[in-house]
């Protein structure tokens, strides 16, 4: 204990210097935090939409239904899929895919048709608000269509547009209806932009001659659970189904979160706490050789090296150790500040990373690991990067120590 | 979407067979043989009413059309049963198709994307109606056949496409029966040479004074079990129709 | 005064080597600061620089020239005609590299096995061979090359799923110019593979006179009008000024930001997180400079007293510390942007995706477009230069408040004890 007390007093005779230090340091650590936290915060929103926006944590289809699109591959056992949705509180969407052709008089596309309870859409998933013009489905919007985006814009259709629909139902009879815009989407994910016509289930079935096939189950538990407890969940209760996590059906998302992040947070980290323990050890060299002389003389009265380095290890950690404390306040508070206002950086586009458009408004995300890592790293590096000085110190010879001139 | 294989029916088989006649004739002229093959089916003009079935692993659907059609270019569909479809047409002038929905009231152009979709829920496809007229410029014909077979003497012809005739295909083999070259079978193979699909000719019948094939059934070889029948109820050859009776006007009554 | 000037000019140099550690210490750290904003600069400029041409080379260009309502929706039946005239004068210009004319065509691949919805575009083979990536993506076959007719590429996927493959035939159905439907045989003469899910599956190239024909198009006509610039941060000014000397009837030249604004949002995104990156490393480091320097000179301050108290005129003193840290900022800025260029030169040509085994290549997109993971860096000597001024500025000015806590000098203070 003693030789904390002569560290923190040692620490404090030159304080200019050890203020100063203890500044850099703190710096670094904010910096650090923010930086952590706006990655994080990048990746919860990667991830968010992609689960939270149309895709879900988990989706079941019909095995091999994602193969072909066929109308024919529905869900058996929505029954028993139904219950264990419920019972743990995992919000659930049924949808019907269905394929032909939709035109605007002068022109006319082929599009997927999705059949889709409005209600339910629009409680568990986010694209339904995503809605550029008009508005999207109600429970009475018989015979209304929400339309994609780039999908709108080839039919040069607008709300109140008629469109015509032509399909071939599933027992093959000629499906064909007039529909009317009532909302256009704002840009969602590709696929949904260029060629996707919403509809009523009830619609769906009256068009597609089917009664009430479900191609899709969506599940959003909103972050309650993670995804593969879900699909596990699910597979040992049902059989015969494709079960699969929003990491399987969206490889470039997961590959982006998981890999890229911590490829680039390591890299940062490290430059950064290299230039912050650079600037630790240079105080700690300067401080050393000032004391060279009584370094000399306690080694001359029998203090061993090895205390000598406890101390300016020590010296190390409370400088580290109280910059850290400053630090986190500084970037706890800007990346608090910036998780609740976020970087805006949209201009005219979308940013579209493998196949799902991001909101260009970047927020940070603060959580208990976003300052515990600099931290610790920190506190480390400044212990590693005390080492050369202490050694100066401990190595010499008492006798030239005292004679030490600057 | 349905699988969508390239199919041309009337045109092509009449001509083979008249191309069949003119080879073991050794000095008849094969574009001489497609203009008078054409009149088989068609004459300048033909109407007639025909049941169209169609057989999938899914489902099985008969409908009956009503059909008008004059020269090469120009035809006009309208279904006749089931009720539920009554009146829905396909209108199809040189390349462009139409539908019309009596349901809605509407008539929609087929987009060229769409054109390889099937026509009426068929094996057919929208492409196989405006797809008659060029058969001549894009094969070349040999017998490669004559002789008993199954009982029945016939003629196979073998013809293989030009090298830069727009088709699919990489061969197809016509039988034709050796004495009146009614068509019998037809068979396409992808340009591997492996077997895509079949059509078979039965119920040959005496109509409106000629004797044709009255039955045309095709069997998707990657379908197993699945097919489409066309048979011809009645047909009426030489009819006076004008042109504009081939209008979207017309389309909708 | 000029022997005063080098007097102090020595002092400074050798006062810094008196002190070696310290000094190190201080050069190393400047050295940092200047060599990672340069390592990164080079590489994330070069990454960006490398997106946008890769996609700008593969599609029509870093501009285009086309019909008006073409971007909205486009279609086989909106073209620009006087091509010819427009081309010439483009090619006359300085900041045009090059130009190439493109006919896109939407339409349906057919074989017996199915049909899929493809886009055709019709391209000038001996310009894409330059500044197209497509000619290295070929994986079976051959590229295309002049005259080739209705010989064309197609990606990987649409082989698979068409079935067919180098040498095979398929017919391609479209609707030309008149709204007309027309057909046509096309065989394959070589197949690539971008990483892209989009162009593997949908995408055919084939020679532009051919496409001419199938579109019914004549020679000055064209969908679109590629040009390549020298310099992909296209100004608005530079295209208005086009527009009103060249434009014809309804055609417009389009800037790359605004013919693909999913990348430019892409791109922006990841320069601001960069600069932001930087700019948060620039800080931190200058922090340390500076606090290296203001120690050095707080840790004389009795040396100073003294010298003060001989007579040295205080503005000497504040003219030692300035040549020192000019010193420090000479050998080490240099040093650092050299070291940074070479650090960025070394990993040239490394290929990202190594440290990402188990990752399928396949799935890499931006934008709807694959992403290159070969690093290729951007040097340009005017950027290094000019960061390494800018440090070098950065340090000069670090000395101020040091200079100015020599004027804070207590002689009394300093001496008072041995």
């Amino acid at each position: 204990m003693k030789i904390a007390r002569i560290s923190w007093r040692s620490l404090w005779r030159n304080s200019t210097r050890t203020n100063v230090t203890i500044t850099a340091v703190a710096l670094c650590i904010a910096i650090l935090i923010i930086f952590q936290s706006l990655i994080i915060g990048l990746i919860g929103k990667a991830v968010y939409n992609t689960t939270n926006l149309v895709v879900g944590e988990v989706q079941i289809h019909a095995t091999g239904y994602l193969d072909d699109r066929s109308i024919y591959k529905s869900l058996k056992n929505i029954e028993k899929i139904r219950a264990v949705a419920k019972e743990n509180n995992i919000g659930m969407v049924e949808r019907s895919y269905g394929f032909g052709l939709i035109s605007s008089g002068t022109k006319s596309a082929g599009t997927q048709f999705w059949g889709v309870d409005p209600v339910s859409e629009l409680k568990y998933f986010d694209f339904a608000n995503h809605i550029d013009e008009g508005n999207f489905l109600t429970k009475k919007s018989l015979k209304k269509v929400v339309l994609g985006q780039k999908l709108a814009r080839s039919l040069a259709a607008e709300v109140g547009t008629e469109l015509v629909v032509f399909v071939q139902g599933a027992d093959g009879s000629l499906g064909n209806e007039l529909y009317y815009v009532t909302g256009i989407l704002g840009n969602v994910a590709d696929n949904i932009d260029r060629g996707a016509a919403i509809i009523l289930k009830s619609d769906f079935d009256i068009l597609f001659s089917t009664n009430n096939l479900i191609h899709e189950i969506a599940l959003n538990s909103k972050g309650k659970m993670e995804a593969e407890k879900i699909q596990k969940l699910i597979s040992t209760k049902v059989t015969d189904v494709d079960v699969e996590t929003w990491k399987e059906l969206m490889p470039t998302i997961a590959v982006m979160t998981e890999k890229m992040s911590v490829f680039m947070l390591t890299m940062f980290s490290l430059i950064f706490t290299i230039a912050a323990s650079l600037g630790v050890m240079n105080t700690l060299v300067m401080s050393t050789y000032d004391r060279m002389k009584e370094f000399g003389i306690i080694r001359a009265i029998g203090a061993t090296p090895w205390l000598i380095i406890r101390q300016v290890s020590l010296e190390a950690i409370f400088l580290t150790f109280l910059a850290s404390i400053i630090g986190t306040v500084i970037g706890l508070s800007i990346a608090i500040y910036l998780q609740v206002y976020g970087i805006d950086i949209s201009g005219k586009g979308n940013l579209a990373i493998g196949g799902i458009v991001f909101d260009p408004i970047w927020r940070a995300s603060v959580s208990i690991k976003s300052v515990f890592l600099p931290v610790v790293l920190m506190m480390i590096t400044s212990i590693i990067a005390s080492i050369y000085p202490a050694s100066i110190a401990a190595r010499i010879k008492p006798v030239e120590a005292i004679h030490y001139k600057p | 979407m349905r699988l969508i294989k390239n199919l041309t029916i009337n045109i092509f088989i009449v001509f083979i067979v008249f191309f069949a006649n003119c080879v073991s004739a050794l000095n008849l002229d094969p574009k001489k043989i497609l203009d008078d093959v054409d009149d088989l089916y068609r004459s300048n003009a033909s109407h007639g009413i025909l049941t169209l079935s169609v057989t999938t692993v899914n489902w099985q659907r008969t409908l009956t059309l009503e059909q008008w059609s004059k020269g090469k270019d120009k035809s006009l569909f309208k279904i006749l049963k089931p009720k539920k479809e009554k009146g829905l047409a396909t209108l199809r002038v040189d390349k462009n198709v139409w539908n019309y929905m009596p349901k809605v009231k509407r008539v929609v152009k087929i987009p060229s994307s769409m054109m390889s979709s099937s026509w009426m829920g068929s094996h057919f496809t929208n492409d196989d109606l405006v797809k008659q007229s060029r058969m001549a410029d894009d094969y070349t014909f040999s017998i490669t056949f004559e002789g008993m077979q199954d009982g029945k003497a016939i003629i196979e012809v073998t013809c293989l496409p030009n090298k830069e005739a727009a088709v699919v295909w990489g061969k197809v083999e016509v039988v034709v029966y050796a004495d009146d070259y009614l068509p019998l079978r037809m068979i396409y193979y992808d340009e591997d040479l492996f077997l895509s699909r079949t059509l078979e000719f039965t119920n040959i019948e005496m109509m409106d004074g000629k004797m044709i094939p009255t039955m045309m059934n095709i069997f998707p070889t990657d379908e197993p079990g699945e097919s489409t029948t066309v048979k011809w109820e009645e047909i009426q050859f030489d009819v006076t129709i004008d042109d504009d009776f081939f209008s979207l006007r017309k389309l909708q009554q | 005064m000029m022997i005063k000037f080098l007097l102090i000019l020595k002092i400074a140099w050798r006062s810094i080597w008196r002190n070696k550690r310290r000094t190190f210490i201080s050069l190393f750290s400047i050295l940092i600061a200047t060599c990672v904003p340069t390592f990164f600069v080079c590489i994330a400029w070069g990454f960006y620089a490398g997106l946008v041409d890769d996609v700008a080379r593969l599609m029509a260009g870093h501009v285009t020239y086309e019909h008006v309502e073409y971007r909205n929706s486009p279609s086989n039946d909106l073209w620009v005609d006087d091509i010819q005239t427009i081309n010439r004068i483009l090619n006359d210009k300085d900041e045009v590299l090059s130009t190439k004319q493109i006919v896109n065509l939407q339409g349906v691949a057919h074989t017996a096995k199915g049909a899929i919805g493809v886009s055709l575009m019709g391209i000038e083979p001996s310009k894409e061979i330059e500044i197209s990536f497509l000619p290295e993506s070929i994986i079976a076959g051959e590229y295309l090359s002049q005259g080739d007719g209705r010989w064309v590429i197609v990606g990987t996927k649409l082989a698979k799923q068409l079935n067919i493959k180098v040498g095979k035939k398929f017919v391609f159905t479209t609707n030309d110019i008149n709204g007309e439907m027309v057909e046509d045989l096309f065989r394959v003469k070589g197949i690539f593979e971008t990483g892209s899910k989009q162009i593997d599956g949908h995408f055919v190239q084939s020679d532009i006179s051919f496409a001419r024909k199938i579109a019914g198009l004549d020679n000055n006509s064209t969908s679109q009008l590629g040009i390549i610039v020298k310099n992909s941060d296209i100004h608005e000014n530079l295209l208005k000024e086009w527009q009103n000397e060249l434009a014809k009837n309804d055609g417009v030249f389009l800037s790359w930001q605004q013919i693909m604004p999913d990348i430019a949002t892409t791109i922006r995104m990841d320069r601001t997180a960069v600069v932001s990156f930087m700019f948060m490393l620039v800080v931190i480091v200058l922090f340390t400079m500076f606090s290296t320097i203001l120690m050095s000179t707080l840790e004389r301050k009795r040396e100073f007293a003294s010298l003060l108290a001989l007579g040295t005129q205080q503005i000497e003193l504040k003219l030692q510390i300035f040549f020192e840290t000019f010193i420090f900022g000479i050998i080490a800025c240099p040093l650092g942007s050299l070291s940074g260029v070479g650090l960025a030169k070394w990993l040239e040509g490394y290929d990202m995706m190594n440290i990402f085994e188990d990752v399928n290549t396949e799935n890499m997109e931006i934008g709807g477009f694959g992403m290159d993971t070969v690093i290729t860096p951007f040097f340009s000597t005017s950027l290094t230069l000019q960061i390494s001024i800018s440090f070098f500025c950065a340090v000069l000015l670090l000395s101020v408040l040091p200079i100015y806590l020599i004027s804070r000098i207590s002689i009394t203070d300093e001496l008072r004890s041995i």
